[in-house]
């Protein structure tokens, strides 16, 4: 897709802004949909969303993906003038969700070279959906033209000029490329001059306006302290061609209205300090007073997409205009009315000078809510993932350079008290700031569950069967990278759940003495550097036999059909090239995807088993490392080489006493410690290692627990403790099966030498 | 890629073990080290000898030598690590000694014959046959990756 050079730099920007405006939009969407009705707020923000994605786009030259957009908007528009006109809920949603859908799609191919995607088929219903909507629920509220471009309503109406306004035609240089835009900049490099401007053509992002500025030129009417210099501005402005003064009345204002007889009435709204947000604030004191004004006008007038305005409206007031049948007590009373407007003051129109002052107590509402998001949204920032990944990598390359300093051979032997005090400082600040790296990659896992509900949604429309979407420990916190890599997986086993798992017609489950609606549980909960996320359905089930009568077909059996435990069985489901179902649907049943789930969730270091009951359902279970690249460790040596036993697995570690070794009768070795068992797995015999001595005297014994198990490892000797970074074993590695033999990985110690992390988990599961 | 290569040739470092000339595509090679320290891990096929810290990097290394099931000798000054990437993984061979780096040209490339010895030529993806000689041009992703031996 074509994207304006100059416009390249903008374009991660644009992506990022988009997708979250779409991820918030369906989350609405789903919202409103549950709740079955529209609040205001809803209505708003999905009109604003579309607004900025209509905008953006089109500043980015994505012309097709712009008029989608609007078209949602003008939709939207309709709906936010009578809420009741919504008849046919479910085609609206239908709509919507198919228009971001597109608008998805479409961002995902920016960065191809294909060709605009063609939208009007689904912008024509759209359009055609929303002039029913006015067929059935006009009441006399003013035509919009759909096709028309919709004017938001911050705008006022018609433009005319004002008294003591002047007003200038702007004529561009020929040929300009993005008129619309060059318009909008010119306007804000003027904007905090003036008192008040406004513009004809009032909004640059249409096609007509576009071309009313190419033919016609830009006509705009200001009020300032300093004419001169605002004109002067405009004039140096970039590609402004000519720039000429219009006398009082713009040319195009061909509608001057006869019953000028009431003058304009301009008044000052001073917010509350520290009230934040002036920008909206004062939009929503233009939206109380407008349906009572003839005209009004406002300034600074980009208030509403425009959040720098706020500083203007705080420090220099926000100015009104307006001309109105109603007192001007009246208005002013429903200006005062307005949630944080603190005063208002009437000026007249030559000079400045305050003459009526109405002092009004601010009323509260719902405005520390509103506040209180604001902020939070505020001190967002959004960071490449790629510098997060750098500066996880540079954290890791510190330990281990503090390590190299901190333990350095040459060292040994050296009494070195200042050294050791600099050192542990040094190692404190370190370890503080590796958990402030961390925390900043971690992200709840509530967004991927999220994007679930959607696709929950769509198959039971598909598929017509009933479930609902449960979440459990949905803001567990995972890293982002994690996440990411989540997406997939989560969403072929929703899917295997929707389709496979719950039964296809609700008496079968009635029959079975379940709820008739189908339930998919979703849940994560993080214990001992694991997450595990789990995806269960209370479905049909999986029957083992079934499973192996076709993997045997399919002749994916490595071993006698009888051999296979359930759990093995169940196993295989993740095979590639393995499907039960027999019909191919949309949604699953190509062989892919239970495979394309094991691979990737492997591809995160994590595990991935299936566990099912016949009539009850199917519960796949996740595990996956919770991104913990830096772990304490400690190491121990085992004839040549060195491992490295993650510190919070260890319980103790002892030398062992006399008396303490239990054999039974098969030859298992045993240690008693203080009245309990636990097995002893001697190392060297685990990794098939030689050297080292055999007699447990000599050795060291350390006690580790994992998952509610518990065992002695014997080593030939504790080295000590260390930081280590993990490094995932190479592809090659993990291809032989280091994982299965419990090996987490290996890390640098501070000497270059290599040590193999153990996974303590799986050990003691397997033995 | 095979094609690719049989087709307009290209450049090969050729290498030597246990007497026998092997060739690789210049591509797949980031670098050549000397044999450091190779740590050991456990429960793997005989012929990856371990890891080595390459950098900041562990890469994985396989010994040629036990890949083509022949007796392994001591490392020697001539012993070298050829460091290759492959999809992003980088992994060491270790072989006798390195020769040199000749150009291909597509008419010394022959294919091998296809009923060949089952053994060997699972690994030779092209016979290059210049004035020099014989050189066995080695199929890199069999050699790392293929498991069955």
């Amino acid at each position: 897709m074509r994207i304006d050079a100059g416009m390249e730099q903008m374009t991660d920007m644009f992506i990022f802004e988009t997708t979250s405006l779409l991820e918030q939009l369906e989350q609405i969407l789903m919202k409103t949909e549950s709740e079955n009705s529209f609040g205001e707020e809803d209505i708003n923000e999905i009109f604003r969303i579309m607004h900025t994605i209509k905008g953006s786009s089109a500043m980015m030259g994505l012309e097709n993906m712009s008029h989608l957009a609007h078209s949602v908007e003008d939709l939207f528009y309709i709906i936010r003038e009578d809420r009741n006109v919504v008849k046919d809920a479910a085609k609206l949603y239908d709509l919507v969700f198919t228009a971001s859908d597109l608008l998805r799609a479409e961002i995902d191919l920016i960065n191809d070279d294909a060709p605009p995607t063609d939208f009007s088929e689904v912008m024509e219903k759209i359009r055609a959906y929303a002039a029913s909507l006015k067929k059935g629920g006009d009441t006399g509220t003013p035509a919009v033209s759909t096709a028309a471009p919709a004017a938001s309503d911050s705008e006022p109406a018609p433009v005319t000029a004002l008294p003591g306004m002047t007003t200038l035609r702007i004529r561009f240089e020929e040929g300009t490329a993005m008129i619309g835009l060059r318009a909008s900049v010119l306007l804000n490099s003027v904007a905090d001059r003036c008192i008040s401007i406004t513009t004809v053509p009032a909004e640059f992002d249409s096609d007509e306006a576009q071309k009313q500025l190419e033919a016609d030129g830009l006509i705009l009417s200001f009020a300032a302290d300093d004419t001169d210099m605002v004109i002067s501005i405009l004039t140096d402005g970039t590609a402004v061609a000519s720039c000429e003064e219009l006398g009082d009345k713009p040319s195009s204002d061909k509608k001057a209205r006869g019953e000028a007889s009431k003058e304009l009435t301009t008044v000052r709204v001073m917010f509350e300090p520290g009230c934040k947000m002036e920008n909206l604030r004062a939009l929503m004191v233009v939206n109380n007073i407008k349906d009572d004004c003839k005209e009004i006008y406002f300034s600074p007038e980009n208030i509403e997409e425009d959040p720098s305005s706020a500083n203007v409206i705080r420090t220099d007031g926000f100015i009104i205009r307006y001309r109105s049948d109603l007192p001007d007590e009246e208005i002013l009373r429903q200006i005062g009315e307005t949630p944080s407007v603190k005063s208002v003051d009437t000026i007249t129109a030559a000079a400045e000078s305050g003459a009526k002052k109405t002092e009004t107590a601010a009323a509260g509402g719902n405005a520390p809510e509103k506040k209180a998001r604001t902020e939070h949204r505020q001190s967002l920032v959004s960071v490449n993932l790629a510098k997060l990944d750098q500066l996880l990598n540079m954290m890791g390359e510190i330990v281990i350079a503090e390590a190299m300093v901190t333990s350095n051979p040459d060292l040994k032997g050296l009494k070195l008290d200042n050294f050791q005090k600099a050192a542990r400082q040094l190692r404190k600040l370190n370890s503080e700031m590796q958990d402030i790296v961390m925390s900043i990659r971690m992200v709840p896992i509530s967004g991927a569950f999220n994007k679930m509900t959607r696709i929950v949604r769509d198959m039971k429309v598909k598929l017509g069967k009933e479930a609902e979407l449960v979440f459990e420990g949905e803001d567990t916190e995972v890293d982002k990278s994690v996440i990411d890599n989540l997406n997939d997986p989560l969403m072929h086993m929703v899917r295997n759940s929707m389709d496979h798992g719950i039964e296809d017609w609700q008496e079968e489950r009635v029959k079975e003495g379940k709820p008739p609606v189908g339930r998919i549980t979703l849940s994560a909960s993080s214990s001992s550097g694991e997450v595990v996320i789990s995806v269960s359905d209370d479905g049909k089930g999986m029957d083992p036999q079934k499973i192996l009568a076709k993997a045997e077909a399919n002749g994916i059996l490595t071993k006698p059909r009888t051999e296979y435990t359930d759990k093995e069985a169940f196993g295989l489901i993740m095979l590639p090239g393995f499907s039960t179902n027999e019909q191919v649907t949309e949604y699953s049943g190509r062989g892919v995807g239970m495979d394309v789930v094991k691979q990737s969730i492997e591809k995160l270091g994590g595990t991935v088993s299936v566990d099912s009951k016949k009539g009850k359902g199917t519960t796949f279970t996740i595990k996956i490392p919770l991104s913990l690249s830096i772990v304490d460790g400690m190491e121990v040596a085992v004839g040549r080489s060195i491992f490295t036993i993650p510190i919070n697995y260890i319980k103790e570690s002892f030398k062992l006493r006399e008396g303490q070794l239990i054999t039974d009768t098969e030859g298992k070795e045993m240690i008693m410690i203080r009245g309990e068992c636990f097995p002893l797995i001697r190392l060297s015999e685990l990794y098939g290692l030689e050297g080292g001595s055999g007699d447990l005297a000599d050795g060291i014994i350390i006690l580790v627990e994992a998952d509610g198990r518990s065992a002695c490892l014997f080593a030939d000797e504790l080295i000590g403790e260390q930081q280590v970074v993990i490094k995932p074993f190479s592809q090659l590695l993990i291809s032989c099966g280091v994982k299965q033999n419990g090996m987490a990985g290996c890390s640098i110690l501070g000497d270059g030498s290599i040590t193999i992390i153990m996974d303590i988990s799986s050990i003691l599961a397997d033995n | 890629m095979d094609d690719n290569f049989a087709a307009k040739g290209g450049e090969v470092l050729t290498f030597i073990v246990d007497g026998v000339l092997y060739g690789i595509e210049i591509k797949y090679v980031n670098e050549i080290i000397g044999v450091e320290q190779i740590t050991e891990v456990p429960k793997v096929p005989e012929h990856i000898k371990g890891v080595i810290n390459i950098r900041g990097k562990i890469v994985p290394i396989i010994s040629v030598r036990k890949r083509f099931c022949k007796e392994e000798i001591p490392f020697d000054e001539r012993t070298c690590i050829i460091v290759l990437e492959l999809d992003d993984n980088q992994v060491g061979i270790i072989v006798d000694r390195v020769r040199e780096v000749v150009i291909a040209r597509p008419s010394d490339i022959c294919a091998t014959p296809s009923q060949s010895g089952v053994n060997q030529s699972r690994y030779i993806k092209n016979i290059i046959e210049d004035k020099d000689g014989i050189k066995l041009l080695l199929n890199c992703e069999r050699l790392i990756f293929d498991e069955n031996m």
